[in-house]
């Protein structure tokens, strides 16, 4: 899958417990109970709550903008493969996939310990 | 019911900084053009700025919430997941700036198992400008999926 000659940065994301996930809900204003009820969740098919694909992306965000110049972010896409449990730990992987004399195109895994995929997506910024 | 095409009524919202912040550090950003007004106005801006994902708490507590987007598209609110998401970006929020958000149903994929429902999103600021276009793509699980 992944160009390894092309990696461009590797960061751990920090776990996520449940008290973060209930504050990125607040703040976000995002209720689905999923991500606080666990019957719902288990009705859902989950072993458990599960946190945000949003709170994902958005730790994901906040790693990118420490490697790129300020508010040069053109797109940013995310797709949610697996959902993340609270506890896991999560790393962040991003290949650079092309770039011209005006910006650079990126692409990103999530995966927990097990390899398992969470996240994959890409952002385009423009170059300084 | 086809959705496509199906247009979400234009909401104003006013971003306050305290949201922003409180967004910011939900995130774990630190010390950033995201919380600190002191680092904002050193770089040159009017206030402190929106995080890139912030559009969804536009889109959230600007009028779009879980509960409104679930009644008006038709979805049952226990079995719905969001299944990806793209911003694109031609400028930036900072706190102050009154937004106004539109959004549409641009696809609909049924599946046996699942639907998918593409949702786009036009945030523009008080002059008018498009600033951020949000697409959305909610899974609706069917019963007796898992």
């Amino acid at each position: 899958m992944g160009q390894k000659e092309n990696i461009w940065f590797v960061e751990e994301i920090p776990p996520v417990d449940i008290i973060q996930i209930v504050k990125y809900a607040g703040a976000a204003g995002g209720f689905n109970p999923i991500h606080f009820d666990e019957k719902v969740a288990k009705d859902a098919g989950f072993p458990s709550v599960i946190a945000q694909g949003m709170l994902i992306m958005g730790m994901v965000s906040k790693i990118i903008v420490q490697y790129i110049p300020e508010l040069s972010l053109q797109h940013f896409d995310s797709k949610f493969v697996h959902p993340v449990l609270a506890g896991e730990k999560l790393t962040v992987e991003s290949f650079i996939v092309e770039e011209d004399s005006m910006r650079r195109t990126c692409r990103f895994v999530v995966e927990n310990e097990n390899g398992e995929r969470k996240l994959e997506g890409s952002f385009i910024y423009k170059l300084e | 019911m086809d959705l496509v095409g199906f247009k979400l009524d234009e909401k104003t919202y006013q971003i306050e900084s305290s949201k922003i912040k409180e967004f910011a550090d939900a995130l774990g950003f630190e010390n950033s053009i995201y919380q600190d007004i002191h680092f904002a106005k050193e770089k040159g801006y009017r206030n402190i700025v929106a995080p890139p994902t912030f559009p969804m708490a536009i889109t959230l507590w600007g009028g779009y919430g879980f509960d409104y987007i679930c009644e008006k598209l038709r979805l049952n609110p226990k079995r719905v997941l969001h299944a990806k998401q793209s911003f694109d970006y031609y400028g930036h929020f900072v706190a102050g700036d009154v937004v106004t958000l539109s959004g549409e149903v641009k696809n609909v994929v049924k599946k046996e198992k699942i639907d998918f429902l593409d949702v786009e999103i036009k945030f523009f600021n008080e002059k008018k400008e498009h600033v951020v276009t949000s697409n959305i793509t909610i899974a609706q699980l069917k019963k007796g999926g898992s």
